[in-house]
């Protein structure tokens, strides 16, 4: 399992023991690896360094959109491309571990959180994590494939969360926690 | 009284028809306005014991539709079972292919007089052979159609986006359900991620001692729909048989398919690349 933390980087601290983060936040810790989602784009850190972006803009190729972190391959979607049945075998034909996807939309809606993110985990089988701006609140929201045991919503429009995605952690990232570990306790 | 009379002369002018009148004389069709409303049948399984008894079972749905101005009705999967004396697994083709027949002209019949389209699947072996009956008498099969002035497709193909599809069926009968996200799963979800209506209908009940369960269903992207659900109608129980109707606004549908449909996505997407 992979334990990733979604939130306020303030909040990061009550929690010691994370394989990845996702805020919204600009101010980006010195320790770990951060995602960080804006209106904007996405951008990846490693110990306070931005070492990969994405743009929201059409991307020219497929693989624009996927990170490579510490073995594990995750894909960066954005609104309507969470929809794109097309767009979603691409990225699953990519063998990703994880989709990470940022939605706006007007108000909450759970439904338009189910169509998003809830359906691309149903498509592609790869965990989805859904950051939702919605009117001036930020909610994240996690869905897995539905099995006989979930049915699939594992976290929905929370403010903050530490959460278990059912992802096989690559051995890179096994030793990058321990390091990261170590930077905390320093 | 009223009723046992109507279903008297109903399978009395069904049989006239079938035996006497090989070629169905078409009556009235209605083939001018596109269909715009559509029905789904949810069936909860029973064995007939003879064809009359089944041709006024559809015909009472097909009437109850027709009554909510439904024009394209969707009856689940399997209801050719309902016909089978015995086991479909042991039966011979050439039984299997009479009773087909059979159960075929039912459906004919009833769209002809009624001036309905119907959308039926028989099993067949380990495969589904999924039909849509014209008012005119004609059967359509295939993947997808033009029918009714839209373009239809059954569910399963992935490319109803490309090949603008407006509407997907999908006649269903299944035996795993784990609770209301299951209602969600299929024709809910293919509506949202390539925006087209559909209409999903379930068999429900015991076959052979298999249970069989299901939510039947209307829906749109949810960008369509007033609730902002993408539901338009859905059964009250996975158990029990009833009929929903709903109102499709296609024009509605294509102003969020062009806002969506973009030609650098397009490009991305294509074998090309």
């Amino acid at each position: 399992m992979l334990k990733v933390f979604a939130g306020p980087v303030p909040v990061s601290t009550e929690f010691i023991d994370f394989d990845i983060a996702v805020t919204v936040d600009r101010e980006v810790p010195k320790y770990g690896l951060w995602f960080v989602i804006s209106q904007n784009g996405i951008s990846f850190h490693n110990s306070g360094l931005e070492i990969g972006e994405r743009k929201w803009r059409v991307p020219i190729a497929i693989d624009e959109t996927i990170f490579e972190v510490e073995g594990l391959k995750i894909a960066a979607l954005y609104g309507k491309e969470l929809r794109m049945r097309k767009f979603l075998r691409k990225v699953s034909s990519m063998n990703v571990d994880m989709i990470l996807g940022y939605l706006k939309t007007e108000d909450y809606n759970p439904y338009a959180l189910m169509a998003s993110g809830w359906g691309c985990a149903q498509y592609t089988g790869a965990p989805t994590l859904v950051v939702n701006l919605a009117d001036d609140r930020i909610g994240y929201s996690l869905f897995s494939k539905m099995n006989g045991f979930s049915d699939g919503v594992q976290l929905l429009f929370e403010r903050y969360a530490i959460m278990k995605a059912p992802v096989e952690k690559g051995r890179n990232l096994n030793k990058r926690i321990k390091r990261n570990k170590g930077l905390k306790n320093d | 009284m009223i009723n046992k009379l109507k279903k008297f002369f109903s399978s009395f002018l069904f049989i006239k028809r079938t035996r006497f009148q090989p070629h169905v004389s078409i009556k009235h069709t209605k083939q001018g306005s596109k269909i715009s409303r559509v029905a789904a049948v949810q069936i909860r399984f029973q064995a007939f014991k003879n064809v009359n008894d089944f041709y006024y079972s559809v015909l009472k749905n097909i009437e109850e539709a027709k009554e909510q101005g439904a024009q394209l009705i969707c009856f689940p999967e399997g209801m050719n079972l309902e016909l089978q004396p015995i086991s479909h697994n042991i039966m011979s083709d050439s039984q299997r292919t009479y009773i087909s027949e059979l159960y075929s002209k039912v459906f004919m019949d009833i769209s002809t007089n009624e001036g309905v389209y119907i959308s039926e699947a028989q099993k067949w072996r380990n495969t589904t052979i999924k039909s849509i009956w014209t008012p005119d008498g004609h059967r359509l099969s295939g993947e997808r159609m033009n029918c009714g002035g839209r373009k239809i497709g059954f569910f399963g193909e992935e490319n109803y986006f490309d090949d603008k599809i407006e509407l997907v069926l999908n006649p269903a009968m299944t035996r795993a359900w784990m609770g209301d996200y299951e209602s969600f799963r299929s024709a809910w979800l293919l509506s949202q991620q390539v925006y087209v209506y559909a209409v999903e209908s379930y068999m429900v009940g015991n076959y052979e001692g298999t249970q069989f369960f299901g939510k039947s269903g209307i829906y749109g992207p949810i960008e369509v729909t007033n609730s902002q659900n993408g539901i338009l109608a859905l059964s009250k129980s996975e158990s029990l048989e009833d009929l929903i109707v709903a109102e499709l606004d296609f024009t509605r549908l294509e102003k969020i398919v062009n806002l969506i449909r973009d030609k650098n996505y397009d490009r991305l997407l294509s074998d090309n690349t």
